[in-house]
């Protein structure tokens, strides 16, 4: 146990020394789903930065700053208790499109580092709407040879899960309205 | 009249080049580039002259970077996924050889005879050096931690390596095969690249979103050039004068004109756009977008977006992937 116990305290003075270090190759993920509600219905929702509660499955609740700036802020409380913060990249109300990145994470919470992500409403022939949300990442294990939870394939299963997830959702509060 | 002349003289012009190409031997008159497409595992090779891929080579596993013999013989790709170099012919496009290299192989570059081959380790944080004539590593010279890009000079004198998570960049002397000097540059730089002459190197800084311009004898800093968001590499085109940095996180391409050091204009590229690299032609700068599956053609001289070329999975291509000089004693 105490061997154990020690090995957990070099992993995590290696992970504060080396929390910007990642491996060679970056990951990506892009989801869809397709809304029966007008884009601005959707878009209301989505775009709404300081309130990811009211779609995310996984966020408890949020606190935000410097509204819809580059650069604003938000943490997002998870109902796994976990915390994630993010950074706003670009926010754009005529296109229906917000960039933003992970600026920390816990791999427990989400296995990955360097994560960006745009999400993207556009209107279908229909008259309803397509989200396509997309993520790009590496793994949260820096070094080469990662344990089974840190790997590539675990980022990747996670994310592809958040987003899976978070889309369903948000279809099903936005077409509850 | 005077157009239909000058178009005369054009056609005139170009013959003569492609005669002189072809008299230098084994050298292809229109150059191929080689994209790596890191989640499907090839390389598309995309034909210059028709713009579209003429065929997709499966290489190792990941690959990401890629150098080209000046001359187009050779091509050599590294696959840090499965911790090897894929060696193909420029004429049948086959794979030679596939070779380990170290725990992580990624930024790779070919000098101008096309003797050697330099291979940065991001695990090992060392610089292989290859034989490309006998397929045999030579030697692994210590560099700083994850080294990335890497450089040579147009004689073959000296070599340069960016440590990413030392933010600083290395220079080898390769008769002697090991690091001269080492310099601090901005926050974990990635792409580099020299000019014509090996007297300026310039250094893309992911996370200080900068370009370092260093004397590439003294290794002075000389300039850092701000651009956009996550800068990635770095290439010269429009005959040296203009230099052309993707930038991943705003999906954009930033001109900077060479002399003054100041970004003059920005061009919207594919998303997470990596690797970049000038055609020979002078008038044509290639870009890898990662996310968009693609390579955007740019020309350099108007800023134009010319041509968006469907590659594969994940397009890096990191390095020079596309031949570049040619004459009868390059290889």
């Amino acid at each position: 146990m105490k061997k154990v116990l020690s090995f957990v305290a070099i992993l995590s003075l290696l992970w504060a020394g080396f929390a910007n270090a990642h491996g060679p190759s970056r990951q990506k993920v892009t989801e869809t789903v397709e809304i029966n509600a007008a884009p601005d219905a959707v878009w209301a929702v989505v775009g709404d930065w300081a309130n990811p509660q009211k779609w995310m499955p996984m966020v408890e609740s949020a606190t935000a700053q410097g509204g819809t700036d580059k650069g604003a802020t938000r943490e997002l409380k998870l109902k796994s208790g976990g915390e994630i913060k993010e950074e706003l990249k670009s926010y754009d109300a005529a296109k229906k499109s917000i960039q933003y990145k992970i600026t920390e994470v816990d791999p427990k919470d989400l296995p990955v580092a360097n994560y960006s992500s745009t999400i993207q409403v556009e209107a279908t022939p229909a008259g309803g709407s397509k989200v396509e949300w997309n993520g790009a990442f590496y793994r949260s294990f820096m070094n080469n040879n990662p344990p089974p939870e840190q790997s590539d394939e675990a980022a990747v299963k996670a994310v592809t899960a958040v987003y899976k997830e978070g889309l369903a959702n948000l279809k099903a509060v936005v077409e509850k309205k | 009249m005077f157009g239909l002349l000058s178009i005369k003289r054009a056609k005139a012009v170009a013959c003569a080049t492609a005669f002189l190409f072809s008299m230098a031997g084994g050298v292809f008159a229109e150059p191929y580039a080689y994209i790596t497409n890191q989640k499907d595992n090839t390389v598309s090779v995309i034909d210059t002259a028709s713009g579209s891929v003429v065929k997709a080579v499966k290489v190792g596993s990941e690959p990401a970077g890629v150098a080209v013999s000046r001359n187009g013989a050779r091509i050599c790709v590294t696959n840090p996924g499965s911790k090897n170099v894929t060696v193909l012919d420029g004429h049948t496009q086959n794979v030679i050889a596939t070779l380990p290299m170290g725990e992580g192989p990624l930024g790779i570059a070919v000098d101008s005879t096309g003797k050697h081959a330099y291979v940065a380790d991001w695990y090992g944080h060392y610089l292989s050096v290859l034989d490309l004539d006998g397929l045999t590593v030579l030697k692994r010279i210590p560099v700083g931690r994850s080294p990335s890009g890497v450089a040579v000079s147009p004689d073959g004198a000296r070599i340069y390596v960016s440590n990413r998570d030392d933010d600083s960049v290395s220079l080898i002397d390769a008769a002697a095969l090991e690091v001269k000097k080492t310099v601090k540059v901005g926050k974990h730089p990635f792409g580099v690249t020299l000019d014509s002459k090996g007297g300026r190197l310039y250094v893309a800084n992911v996370e200080s979103n900068d370009v370092s311009v260093l004397d590439a004898e003294s290794m002075a800093l000389l300039k850092t050039i701000p651009v956009g968001d996550r800068p990635y590499a770095v290439a010269l085109g429009a005959g040296g004068i203009r230099l052309f940095v993707t930038n991943q996180y705003d999906n954009t391409v930033s001109v900077i004109a060479a002399d003054r050091g100041e970004v003059t204009a920005t061009v919207p590229v594919g998303e997470y756009p990596e690797g970049i690299s000038a055609h020979p032609d002078g008038k044509h700068i290639y870009v890898a977008n990662w996310f968009s599956n693609s390579v955007s053609v740019i020309n350099s001289e108007t800023l134009q977006l010319e041509k968006t070329i469907p590659t594969g999975d994940g397009s890096r291509a990191f390095g020079e992937f596309v031949a570049q000089a040619v004459g009868a004693n390059s290889r």
